[in-house]
């Protein structure tokens, strides 16, 4: 939209605005700050610093939790609204206040916009409106404004550098702050100044000790900053820390650990010459520490992080904890939280491809076939989303042996959406498997799904068969595939007759003319002498799609025969149908009539 | 594509229609509900549902598993609102369906299909808020009435929301009820709506406070009196979905799998093929994945 076009807008759009942001129903509410953007676009910076933004710093302070979150979000992204970096300092206010409230969503979003803003904000002019903004909120009275300062802290250190930060006794700030036994993270910064390094170093020490785990959350954090920056004191300093919290009594402590353990890792082994030793001697084992927890979350989430750790060091395969790691995953096999199964499934497939394929057969086949048996389907389910692509890992031979009889038993599984995700996977399987293994081992499988109880499986199975044939060949499907199409067209139940057209309606995609004419042209046109009004209703819509199918040479006489008998059947539905492919002369049709009212009126 | 097929697409994916839209579809539904008898005639195949209640994601389960509308034929035994977050995209859609496909889909009055409980229960706070009046709530219950009040499948099953009454002794006499009205408080309309099976001999009072406890011998001579061979009947939960009482001669078919969003039953429908062999199907709640936000107020356009 542009300026000029909103400048012939008359009514003014701020009390537009305004009454809707005081619109009595959130949704609207939420609507209306979410589209701040256009409405500042259409007032111009000058209007939006001078109208809006006094407006809703009043205003809105009261509001519900949801708007004020997304309100947060907002004046992060309008410094270029209000008129760039210079002005960005007039949004500090409002945010300023979000920053002070007793949410924490709230307040976290409020930090990560005021984040954007100062970082936004030009330092040789205005610097004081930075330090005064994390003065105010260290001195307010309330824990909340404190909690925000805290999390500032390393950002407005980072913009000031370490010069204008000494000047600005942020290390005061800090040491202040940590006697508040405020919870932070705050060590992205370090001085260079000694005296300032041996402060910040004693805060480090006494918030890693805190009585409050909130606090003690962040301990991971700090080590891995401390790592970064004094890496030759990591034995001393930051060692004895690490230990404590993998042991920590809170489980949240530990959890916060195994999810920053790789960072760790990445960390000590950069930081000096020796550091892969301290990895495999110390972390790794710290980390395996964490796979046993008693706590499941802290078991999920370190299990889901082990992929990454493994990728970040593939020499962990040849190291001495490597053997204690595999039987540790072979106990979270029968983990008594599903949630660790889960993680596991999708954390051994990962692993595939860094393990290789000797130590993939070895280790982790059987840990997937496990996980393929398990008695939660949600675990099923995830094995089965990627398990193709470790016949990658283990060649074709390799998974056909190990592998496809668990996927073959799962065809079988009594839910649905798992018998579903085996179909899925059947196109990618037949490639691997190709045409004389995949027919011996899941050609039946796959017949069987065409006539599914459930709707969706049989859905899916006759749009598989496109795919299928285009992998295995038409011969396959003129062999394996028709004469159950012949055996199923005279099933008692209508709704597996339809499956066959459904199937013919694909087929037609893919069979050359020949073909079409002499195996799919008799299954619709028995289809549309059935005695049930559904049926012939899809056969018309076959035969539309296979007149198109046909073209351009010349319409086959039996289609349109047929057609024009459907054309006069004794249901309305299948003779509106049947004349609208007529009339359509052949376009391929989805068999969308055109009458609106339907066919009885 | 016609309008028509453009709002059922829209309501496929839980969206709702506009209000002015709702008017045209209700008015058209009435011209084809008016000439439906009391009683209306089914053919086989067709597949039987049960309580539906609003759960928008359940009933687009239900169709995974049955087959769509037009290729599957449905008969839904009412209850379609109240309870759950979607009365208004659950009926609007099956309404759009019958006034598509007429012959394809059967719609019978629920106990739930009125006025006053459609106030207690949830479907009137649901329009208010989706369309900000009471409109759209007072089109569709103006619509529930013109709903048969029962269906007979090629002349041997009958189905029906709730049950049997004492004022009812053939199907004649329910053809003979004028059902263009709000659900009655007492009386032959009511009970078919309100009933309940209950293994015990002859009559008792509901504990519903509307409509009656019948037992078997009732259904016995019912079903004998109107050469029938079973009734089928919705309107209380089954933990599994489905069951049957009376030596197989009455079965209850519930549609809403974890109903109210917590009992933690399934669902089932029961699928007849063109002898008449009955089927049942199986099926549980959408999963979490599957189950949209509910959409947000359209955007105003002030500037655009």
């Amino acid at each position: 939209m542009s300026v000029s076009h909103s400048q012939q807008f008359n009514p003014n759009p701020v009390s537009i605005l305004i009454q809707e942001l005081r619109h009595e129903d959130l949704q609207a509410r939420l609507h209306s700050v979410r589209s701040l953007s256009t409405i500042c676009v259409a007032l111009g910076p000058d209007r939006t610093r001078n109208e809006l933004i006094p407006f809703i710093q009043g205003e809105m302070l009261d509001d519900d939790d949801e708007v004020l979150i997304a309100l947060s979000e907002q004046l992060g992204k309008a410094i270029d609204a209000v008129g760039g970096p210079e002005h960005a300092c007039c949004i500090i206010p409002i945010v300023e206040d979000f920053a002070c409230l007793e949410e924490t969503a709230v307040r976290d979003k409020a930090v990560e916009s005021l984040r954007k803003i100062i970082g936004a904000i030009p330092l040789e002019t205005q610097a004081s409106h930075i330090t005064k903004l994390l003065d105010r909120l260290q001195n307010a009275e309330w824990f909340t404004a404190k909690m925000s300062a805290c999390a500032l802290l390393p950002a407005v250190w980072q913009k000031l550098g370490d010069e204008l930060a000494m000047e600005a006794n942020l290390v005061e700030t800090l040491e202040t702050l940590s006697n508040d036994s405020a919870p932070m993270s705050f060590l992205e910064v370090l001085p260079k100044d000694q005296v300032a390094t041996q402060s910040v170093v004693e805060v480090f020490r006494k918030l890693s000790v805190d009585d409050h785990d909130s606090v003690r959350l962040f301990v991971m954090r700090n080590c891995i900053s401390m790592t970064r920056k004094l890496p030759e004191e990591f034995d001393t300093l930051v060692r004895p820390v690490v230990e404590a919290a993998t042991m920590d009594k809170a489980w949240r402590v530990r959890y916060m650990a195994a999810d920053n353990f790789k960072e760790l890792a990445d960390a000590v082994a950069e930081g000096s010459a020796d550091g892969i030793d301290q990895v495999r001697e110390f972390v790794i084992p710290k980390y395996i520490t964490l796979l046993e927890d008693q706590e499941h979350e802290v078991r999920t989430v370190a299990t889901a992080k082990l992929v990454d750790i493994f990728r970040r060091f593939p020499e962990w395969k040849g190291w001495p904890t490597f053997r204690s790691t595999i039987e540790t995953l072979n106990k979270l096999v029968t983990d008594q939280t599903s949630l660790v199964r889960g993680a596991l499934a999708t954390t051994v497939l990962e692993l595939a491809p860094i393990f290789e394929q000797d130590l993939t057969l070895e280790h982790l086949m059987p840990i997937i076939i496990a996980l393929l048996r398990d008695q939660v389907p949600e675990v099923r389910l995830r094995v089965l989303a990627s398990v193709d692509k470790i016949a990658n890992v283990v060649g074709v031979e390799n998974f056909h042996e190990a592998l496809l009889p668990a996927v073959v038993e799962l065809a079988g599984d009594k839910q649905w959406r798992v018998r579903q995700a085996v179909l899925d996977h059947i196109p990618i399987l037949a490639q691997h498997l190709g045409v004389d293994i995949f027919e011996k081992e899941m050609g039946e499988v796959y017949r069987k799904a065409l006539q599914d109880p459930v709707f969706s499986i049989r859905d899916a199975a006759s749009q598989r068969l496109k795919k299928l044939t285009e992998v295995l060949g038409q011969s396959w499907a003129e062999s394996h595939v028709l004469p159950d199409l012949l055996k199923q067209k005279d099933s008692p139940n209508y709704l597996h007759r339809m499956t066959v057209l459904f199937c013919v309606k694909t087929l037609c995609e893919i069979f050359p003319r020949e073909l079409i004419e002499e195996h799919l042209l008799p299954l619709a046109v028995s289809a549309a002498h059935d005695r049930v009004p559904n049926v012939r209703y899809n056969a018309c819509k076959t035969l539309g799609k296979m007149r198109a199918a046909l073209k351009p040479e010349p319409v086959n006489a039996a289609v349109q025969e047929t057609l024009q008998r459907l054309a006069e059947d004794e249901d309305p539905d299948v003779r509106y149908l049947a004349a609208d492919t007529l009339k359509e002369g052949g376009s391929s049709s989805s068999g969308a009539t055109t009458n609106g009212v339907g066919p009885a009126a | 594509m016609t309008d028509l097929d453009r709002q059922i697409e829209q309501l496929r994916r839980c969206e709702y229609i506009k209000e002015a839209e709702v008017k045209a579809l209700c008015a058209k539904a009435r011209e084809i509900l008016v000439e439906e008898s009391n009683v209306q005639r089914v053919d086989a195949p067709v597949t039987i549902c049960g309580d539906i209640h609003g759960q928008f994601y359940d009933l687009v389960e239900l169709f995974k598993v049955g087959g769509n509308c037009p290729d599957t034929n449905y008969l839904f035994m009412g209850d379609f609102v109240d309870r759950g977050f979607y009365s208004v995209e659950t009926f609007l859609l099956l309404l759009a369906l019958k006034v598509r496909y007429p012959d394809r889909i059967t719609l019978i009055r629920g106990n739930h299909e009125s006025r006053q409980i459609t106030q207690v229960y949830g479907f009137y706070d649901e329009c208010l808020r989706k369309y900000g009046s009471v409109n759209v709530w007072r089109y569709c219950t103006e619509i529930f009435d013109y709903l048969s009040l029962a269906a007979l499948i090629e002349d041997k099953i009958f189905c029906v929301h709730g049950g049997l009454s004492p004022s009812i002794n053939t199907l004649d006499d329910i053809r003979m009820l004028d059902r263009k009205q709000e659900v009655p408080h007492d009386g032959a309309m009511c009970d078919l709506m309100w009933s309940d099976p209950e293994d015990m001999t002859g009559w008792g009072l509901s504990p519903r406070g509307a409509g009656y406890l019948f037992g078997g011998d009732v259904v016995s001579e019912f079903n004998h009196q109107n050469n029938i061979q079973c009734i089928a009947r919705a309107h209380q939960l089954q933990m599994d979905g489905y069951r049957w009482m009376f030596n197989k001669t009455l079965v209850t078919v519930w549609s809403a799998p974890n109903y109210c969003y917590r009992c933690g039953n399934v669902a089932a429908i029961l699928e007849l093929d063109e002898n008449l062999h009955q089927n049942f199907k199986i099926f549980e709640a959408a999963p979490p994945e599957s189950r949209g936000v509910p959409s947000k107020k359209p955007a105003p356009d002030y500037f655009l």
